[in-house]
């Protein structure tokens, strides 16, 4: 017998120290452990857990780089207003007095422009309670124009989802590893150790993606596909897996109910085109359908940019047929989808009276009124999400913004763009709620305290709310403007129905390796034990393959844009040089655009966006494409070099 | 070759790598460098080749430790010393900034830390082995990509983990899972 011990690894810190705390990483959904050395308040060291379940003491270069940003000497850590042309509000001043004009100005546009002129970014830079902020505010001013990356899906998730909550672990026990537009191994590298370790124990690992990423470099099968055609891929695997009599008949009705209307509609869908649209020809689809079929069950890990597209449900409803999910090692995996949707709508009518009551849901950016949001006049941003969201999407034109309020941790493009900024305090300087990607839920507490100047986002909602007398929709924070992150937390997880189930103070109470998970009480649209399956929709399969977002004049805008890796260590030094996003292009490409590795060049959409980048020739981009870290897949693109006119480009 | 008595040697199994950037963080934490000074780097490979025969992979690059190495020779003042347990170390206390090491490793491992205006390169992170710690990077490692053992325990390692691919692949072949 064929055994391995392997080396004993040492944890601990060198240096000296007070105490050692464990804690949850909140950089991304993988929710590594952390131990946290602290002397005299502050963080001398910073190692991974060995005793998390997830993690197991390994952190990614982002869970460990975090502590740069807490210490950058450009920070920002009082709020101030432009001065003159310089670029970025420079002039210091105070919260309060910094509020009431930003108030005054957005009374102003609402006046003139009314409430459908304002636009609100967030970002993880602000954090989970902007955003929830946001939603509320914009509900009382009355716009529907909230654009964040925990915001709804192009297609809403299924309701009531009850696909079981898998973790990274159970990618041990599957045969096979479908990587779908998600490249795992650049944005979440610890999870992906576990598809490593799957690899090793035998599963196969097969990767599909228009870039050539690290995730495909280290497939045992990979695939190269159109940009943005992603989920129709699945529409084409599905159809062809229950050709190829894959599909689990007993799971299928156990799961859809007696219908069969939807397997029609996959029996009569034509892949005859499916070269020209997906790059990948019936044949290879076959093939890999029938691996697919022979190497069940499959665990199906999609990237967050298929959210993005239409028909993304057809991973669950393909994971649900074939019945994978219902087995260890099956099922489906939405990157970056671990948080339950809010209701925060319904829950608006507390203190107001009745025919005050508003019911706006926040529909998805693509399903935005361009007219309205591109004319909006005034905007309200966290971090970065001005230049490399709204305006890169056509979301948000600054030029035309009479007044851009910033809120964030470090000068970046959207500092420079802001008329104010509000200093922003960082997720280990306060407490909250972490989601993770396998549907788990802890209390994040403060590791060290903030700038005295700091704020968190709920702070900033409910000071800019008591300036229009809204003040009783954001009771959290207390008398000591202080945020009560318990109340807050607690009303937060009650409006959900999958997480009402849930307290602070059980999640205080249970340690950090062993978090809490919802769907949290039975029946609140999650399997519980010994009921019956909810019946689910399937996705039926649509008319024909047709690729919905290549929106825009081909000829205006040439390429077709990418998800790029995400380096996930923050583009800042310690000098505080800010470094422009990096758009890689084929050397083909490069070479017809007159481009070179290291030029600025400008990234427009057809929406009226565009994005300033530092151009990077690679061939992990096919030739047409560009990546960019921040792509919609798929959406058209014009690349030329700064300088030169748009006629040369 | 190895130093007699060599303790510990710091193996990298660049096939597992796969360019997190992990170790680069962890390094420059341990040591308090700034972002671009690192004294362990990925340098990735790729990708080269067309279609299905492109590749990509990745090369953590560090310092080789040598047994005869160029940049204790050059170095002026003696800052730069060979360790107990064969690491190259540049002693803070003794480096001008001269970069004469830099010039002389034939792989430009040393580098200006320019917050310090001292060299900066890997140590093989004598303050935590010298309290039986693991190294930062290899601690963070997530790809398991570094090894830090006696020579021969690290070989194992490797040698016992393609084994166990082979065994697993043959076994799931086999129908035995």
């Amino acid at each position: 017998m064929l055994t391995q011990v392997p080396v004993k690894r040492r944890p601990g810190s060198g240096k000296t120290y007070d105490e050692q705390i464990t804690a949850c990483c909140q950089e991304c959904g993988v929710g590594c452990g952390l131990v946290v050395f602290r002397q005299a308040g502050g963080i001398v060291d910073l190692q991974g857990w060995e005793e998390h379940p997830v993690s197991q003491g390994r952190l990614c270069g982002r869970g460990r780089a975090f502590l740069q940003e807490l210490h950058h000497p450009r920070r920002l850590l009082e709020p101030a207003w432009r001065q003159g042309q310089a670029p970025g509000p420079t002039a210091a001043a105070e919260w309060q007095s910094a509020m009431d004009r930003l108030a005054q100005q957005l009374r102003q546009v609402r006046e003139q422009h009314g409430p459908e002129s304002l636009v609100i970014g967030c970002d993880a830079e602000g954090g989970l309670d902007f955003y929830i902020g946001a939603l509320r505010f914009a509900q009382l001013w009355g716009t529907r124009q909230v654009l964040a990356p925990w915001g709804p899906p192009h297609d809403p998730w299924p309701e009531p989802w009850n696909s079981p909550a898998k973790s990274c672990q159970d990618w041990l026990e599957s045969r096979c590893l479908l990587c779908v537009e998600a490249d795992l191994a650049d944005s979440h590298p610890v999870a992906w150790r576990w598809v490593q370790a799957a690899q090793q124990r035998g599963a196969l690992v097969v990767a599909l993606d228009a870039r050539f990423s690290a995730t495909l470099a280290k497939a045992d099968y990979a695939l190269r596909l159109q940009p943005g055609t992603g989920n129709l891929v699945g529409v084409a695997l599905l159809k062809l897996l229950m050709e190829a009599g894959g599909l689990d008949a007993e799971a299928a009705s156990a799961h859809f109910g007696a219908s069969s209307a939807w397997q029609t509609s996959y029996a009569n869908l034509s892949l005859a085109a499916c070269e020209e649209i997906l790059g990948l020809t019936e044949a290879k689809l076959a093939q890999l359908a029938r691996l697919l079929r022979d190497r069940g069950p499959v665990t199906i890990i999609t990237g967050r940019c298929l959210a993005d597209l239409p028909y993304h449900q057809v991973w669950l409803t393909l994971a649900l047929a074939a019945g994978w999910a219902d087995r260890p090692g099956g099922g489906w995996y939405p990157l970056d989808a671990g948080m339950p949707a809010w209701h925060l709508h319904t829950y608006l009518k507390e203190g107001q009276a009745q025919g005050e009551r508003r019911h706006l849901a926040q529909p998805h950016w693509s399903a935005w009124d361009k007219e309205a949001s591109s004319s909006g006049r005034a905007i309200l941003c966290s971090g970065d999400s001005l230049a490399s969201q709204l305006r890169h999407r056509g979301l948000a034109d600054p030029q035309k913004a009479e007044i851009i309020a910033h809120f964030g941790r470090l000068p970046h493009r959207t500092w420079e763009m802001a008329h104010v900024s509000f200093p922003a305090l960082h997720w280990a300087e306060r407490d909250g709620l972490l989601f993770t990607n396998d549907r788990g839920v802890q209390w994040g507490r403060t590791l060290v305290a903030g700038p005295p100047g700091c704020r968190a986002g709920i702070y900033f909602w409910q000071a800019l709310a008591k300036r229009f007398g809204w003040e009783a929709h954001f009771p959290w924070i207390t008398a000591e403007d202080q945020v009560d992150w318990a109340a807050f937390s607690d009303w937060l997880l009650q409006q959900s129905p999958l997480t009402a189930g849930l307290s602070v103070a059980q999640l205080q109470r249970v340690p950090v390796a062993a978090p809490l998970f919802w769907p949290a009480a039975p029946g609140a649209g999650g399997a519980s034990p010994g009921a019956a399956a909810a019946v689910l929709q399937p996705l039926a399969a649509p008319a024909s393959l047709a690729p919905a977002s290549a929106a825009g004049p081909a000829d205006a805008y040439p390429l077709r844009l990418v998800q790029g890796p995400r380096r996930s260590r923050s583009g800042w030094s310690r000098q505080g040089s800010r470094q422009l996003p990096v758009v890689l292009l084929h050397p083909q490409t490069a070479a017809a655009l007159g481009i070179e590795t290291g030029d600025a060049v400008w990234v427009e959409t057809p929406r009226g966006g565009g994005d300033a980048a530092r151009a990077a020739v690679s061939r992990a981009v096919p030739p047409g494409c560009a990546a960019v870290p921040y792509a919609g897949s798929g959406q058209r693109a014009l690349v030329s070099k700064m300088g030169n006119s748009r006629a040369a480009a | 070759m190895m130093a007699p008595g060599k303790r510990n040697i710091l193996l990298i199994e660049a096939s597992r790598c796969f360019g997190c950037g992990g170790c680069e963080a962890a390094c420059q934490l341990e040591h308090d460098l700034p972002p671009e000074t690192r004294c362990i780097r990925i340098v990735p490979l790729g990708p080269v080749g067309e279609a299905e025969e492109m590749t990509l992979s990745f090369q953590p690059v560090t310092c080789s430790h040598c047994e005869f190495p160029a940049c204790v020779a050059a170095c002026p003042t003696g800052a730069m010393q060979r360790g107990s347990d064969g690491e190259v170390f540049s002693d803070r206390d003794l480096c001008i900034g001269c970069q004469t090491c830099a010039v002389a490793c034939p792989f430009g491992v040393p580098q200006l830390n320019t917050t310090t205006g001292k060299i900066a390169k890997c140590d093989m992170c004598r303050s935590r082995t010298e309290q039986g710690l693991t190294p930062a990077c290899v601690l963070t490692c997530p790809a398991g990509a570094l090894i830090f053992a006696p020579p021969s325990r690290a070989v194992q390692e490797v040698r016992l983990q393609e084994a166990l691919k082979v065994a697993q692949t043959l076994a799931t072949e086999g129908g035995e899972r």
